[in-house]
């Protein structure tokens, strides 16, 4: 195949004969490949903040809320309808409102989330964050074994709180640490786990001890407590108020008279006032308090989350508030389908208000939030905005860079044209030239974007300890959840895949342009002027 | 018109204006080149010799004259066409003081450069431009770039080059002018015998009186007047 003499001496220019590259080119390839990788970079990391903060806020509140325009008491009715529907998943009513929660001295005023879990799968991954908000106990002759709190135990008496209320009340749910020998060495000759751990085991010393024939004996001298017990289906259970083990595998037999002790720590008790009750009491009736136990401590990754929060029953806040048949609005989940899209999730929650002849308002997660994202969407148009004159400064370099070529090659120029080159073609290898350094560059940019992407982690981790050490490491993660963030290669999005090619076409279409201005200037040269040049 | 000649120029007129200066350089200059031929043109630096050469390849205007390459009459007063820019390419070689080889190119690609540029480059070019390089004593260069060869085999490089499209005409713009005596008497004698052998005639612009007898025709170039010697 013949190749275009204009293309083949751009070619030449850049990557010379018995020369992989010419400096000028290496600069000018590797100048615009950072350029394009920044840009790539920055858009699909804000796209993957995005995305991240898109999930979380999903995970707090679900795909919508359906809030009634007026106090009802038809909600069930509502609930059950919609359930009902294959285009809804989970239906999660809630009662929500200030209440004071006081721990002796300590008070804290949390929002309060009511929730009613007893008809299916809940909106929010309650479990989720209450593995998030999980904290150990740390102690050098013993491991915390406790099992992260599940939201099956969210009874009418039991109260999940936040970190912020957790702290600031001084409580934490029962914890169970399994204790070392007198050595403080762990051997966990038993091969056992802790199952359950609910609100109601007291404080205490344990033995567990495997006395053959799958039998076990849990003992409590403290409490004067004494049991056989046989496995079913793989669990030990002891009867209330004691821990549920469970066996790692009914084949594998711990060897006679094996034996673990555990120390047990009871979940903190705190009261619960409503507004009601304070009222009562300003009155000086006298108003007991409600008494709970803290279950688990929640976390919720959504930064709009309110941080001084607790969740408890639905029943629990009915009480509080002593009303029966309220609600203050359902979190609902949606199918994928739904889901996916903004915009069918939008007329979808438009299908179901006008269904409803306007009782209820259904609101969908991008409509309440949308202050945040429009906040975020402003950030990444200022973040292309100030990219774009970059990568026009970058042009202008190339445009000076090849310019700088078409002064020192004005007698080539000449000879070219001399040797019967047509000046369209002569100007042409100047575009070219800024065509090749454009394509390539975006090639070798969206690489080097792909090799971030690949090793965001190691690079920002080595970034981070640099400037702010192992803690900052750990502040990055938390702060930010960087290290979980989601930032899709091109071809697992669409999204990433445009942002890829969008950026590439603009810095070859940039390096072209600035070609332009050199090519120009050569075309329109006397070829006389320029062989006589000095 | 006499069918032996290639090159004829007819009252070829040039002046160059600086603000309200002018300078005649050219003045109806008359000449033919029979084919095979070579003729000199010496003169004094500045007098002209350069433009026209280049009046010769069309690759500058003059005022007046009209020019024949071969059996084509061209008003020299207009720019070349492109289907005489293109005809420049077949025609003519020109063969420059300061060998203008690109230095990016290796010596091979240089010399099929211009076969390269009227899209004619095929493997008997490549075969061409290897037989010129080896008459011209510079074979085993056809690899290197420009930059690692010695004056006197830049020259040769770019005679190899200016004789590959098989030109009628040879324009040589004092070819020697860089090279030292011994070098200089090297490349000329390179330059006449591969004219000779090519059938090529010659327009040899030079200062130098030996190299310039050397050819059919002399003549000088003054004031704005081209003298047979």
């Amino acid at each position: 195949m013949k190749i275009p003499w204009p293309l083949f001496l751009a070619w030449k220019q850049l990557f010379p004969s018995r020369k992989i590259v010419s400096f000028f080119s290496l600069l000018a390839v590797v100048g615009v490949a950072l350029g394009v990788n920044v840009m790539i970079v920055v858009v699909a990391f804000m796209k993957g903040f995005q995305h991240k903060f898109r999930e979380d806020i999903i995970d707090a509140q679900g795909h919508a809320r359906a809030i009634p325009l007026s106090r009802t008491k038809e909600w069930r009715i509502l609930q059950n309808e919609l359930l009902l529907m294959p285009k809804v998943s989970s239906v999660t009513p809630y009662l929500q409102g200030p209440l004071l929660v006081q721990k002796k001295d300590y008070h804290s005023v949390p929002l309060t989330i009511g929730i009613d879990l007893s008809r299916g799968e809940p909106v929010l991954p309650l479990d989720e964050f209450l593995e998030n908000g999980q904290m150990r106990l740390e102690a050098h002759d013993a491991v915390d074994v406790t099992p992260v709190p599940a939201s099956s135990s969210l009874h009418d008496d039991v109260v999940f709180v936040s970190q912020y209320v957790a702290n600031r009340l001084g409580v934490r749910p029962g914890a169970i640490l399994r204790m070392g020998d007198s050595k403080g060495q762990q051997d966990d000759a038993l091969g056992v786990s802790v199952y359950e751990f609910s609100v109601d085991v007291p404080s205490a010393e344990w033995h567990l001890e495997y006395l053959g024939k799958q039998v076990w004996a849990l003992r409590s001298p403290g409490l004067g407590f004494a049991r056989e017990i046989k496995p079913v289906d793989g669990l030990l259970i002891a009867g209330p108020g004691t821990p549920t083990f469970a066996t790692i595998s009914p084949f594998l037999e711990p060897e006679i008279g094996a034996k673990s002790t555990y120390q047990t720590f009871r979940a903190s008790t705190i009261e619960v006032f409503s507004p009601a009750m304070i009222e009562q009491a300003q009155a000086d009736e006298m108003v007991p308090p409600k008494e709970v136990r803290v279950g688990g401590i929640f976390e919720v990754p959504w930064q709009g989350f309110h941080a001084e929060a607790m969740i408890g029953s639905f029943r629990m806040f009915e009480d509080m508030r002593t009303t029966t048949g309220l609600c203050d609005g359902m979190f609902l989940k949606f199918s994928q389908d739904i889901s996916n899209n903004e915009e069918s999730l939008y007329a979808f929650c438009e299908e179901l208000e006008l269904a409803r002849s306007m009782d209820w308002a259904f609101v969908p997660w991008f409509v309440e939030n949308a202050w945040f994202f429009d906040l975020l969407k402003f950030e990444e148009y200022l973040m292309i905005l100030i990219m774009v004159p970059i990568g026009l400064v970058a042009a202008f370099a190339i445009a000076i860079a090849l310019m700088t070529t078409v002064l020192r090659k004005i007698r080539e120029i000449g000879l070219l044209v001399a040797m019967g080159g047509a000046r369209g073609a002569v100007g042409a290898i100047f575009c070219i030239q800024g065509f090749l350094i454009g394509l390539l560059g975006a090639v070798l940019g969206c690489v080097l974007a792909l090799l971030f992407i690949r090793f965001r982690d190691d690079i920002m981790s080595f970034i981070v300890v640099r400037i702010a050490g192992d803690e900052g490491k750990v502040g990055v993660a938390q702060f930010y959840d960087f290290y979980s963030l989601y930032v899709p290669y091109p071809w697992e999005s669409s999204e990433s895949a445009s942002t890829f090619i969008t950026f590439a076409l603009f810095a070859v279409f940039v390096s072209t342009l600035a070609g332009l201005i050199p090519a120009w200037r050569a075309a329109r040269m006397n070829p006389a002027d320029a062989l006589r040049n000095e | 018109m006499n069918n032996s000649i290639i090159l004829q120029a007819n009252d070829i007129s040039k002046t160059f204006r600086f603000g309200k200066q002018e300078l005649a350089v050219l003045k109806s200059i008359n000449l033919s080149l029979p084919m095979g031929s070579s003729l000199s043109i010496r003169g004094e630096s500045g007098c002209g010799k350069t433009t026209l050469l280049n009046i010769l390849a069309r690759i500058e205007n003059a005022d007046a004259g009209t020019l024949l390459w071969g059996q084509r009459s061209m008003d020299c007063e207009r720019k070349a066409r492109p289907d005489e820019v293109a005809h420049r390419a077949n025609f003519l070689g020109v063969v420059y003081q300061a060998y203008y080889l690109v230095p990016e190119l290796s010596v091979l690609e240089n010399v099929t450069l211009s076969a390269r540029i009227s899209g004619s480059l095929d493997r008997s070019f490549v075969e061409r431009a290897h037989d010129l390089l080896k008459k011209m004593g510079v074979a085993d260069k056809a690899d290197q770039i420009p930059g690692k060869l010695s004056g006197g085999e830049r020259q040769r490089v770019a005679i190899a080059r200016a004789l590959l499209n098989q030109p009628k005409v040879l324009l040589a713009d004092e070819p020697t002018g860089n090279l030292d005596e011994r070098t200089g008497e090297d490349v000329m004698s390179l330059l006449l015998n591969a004219c000779s052998e090519e059938g090529a005639s010659l327009i040899l612009v030079t200062h130098n009186q030996a190299f310039a007898r050397a050819t059919n025709q002399q003549s000088v170039l003054t004031e704005g007047k081209l003298n047979e010697v």
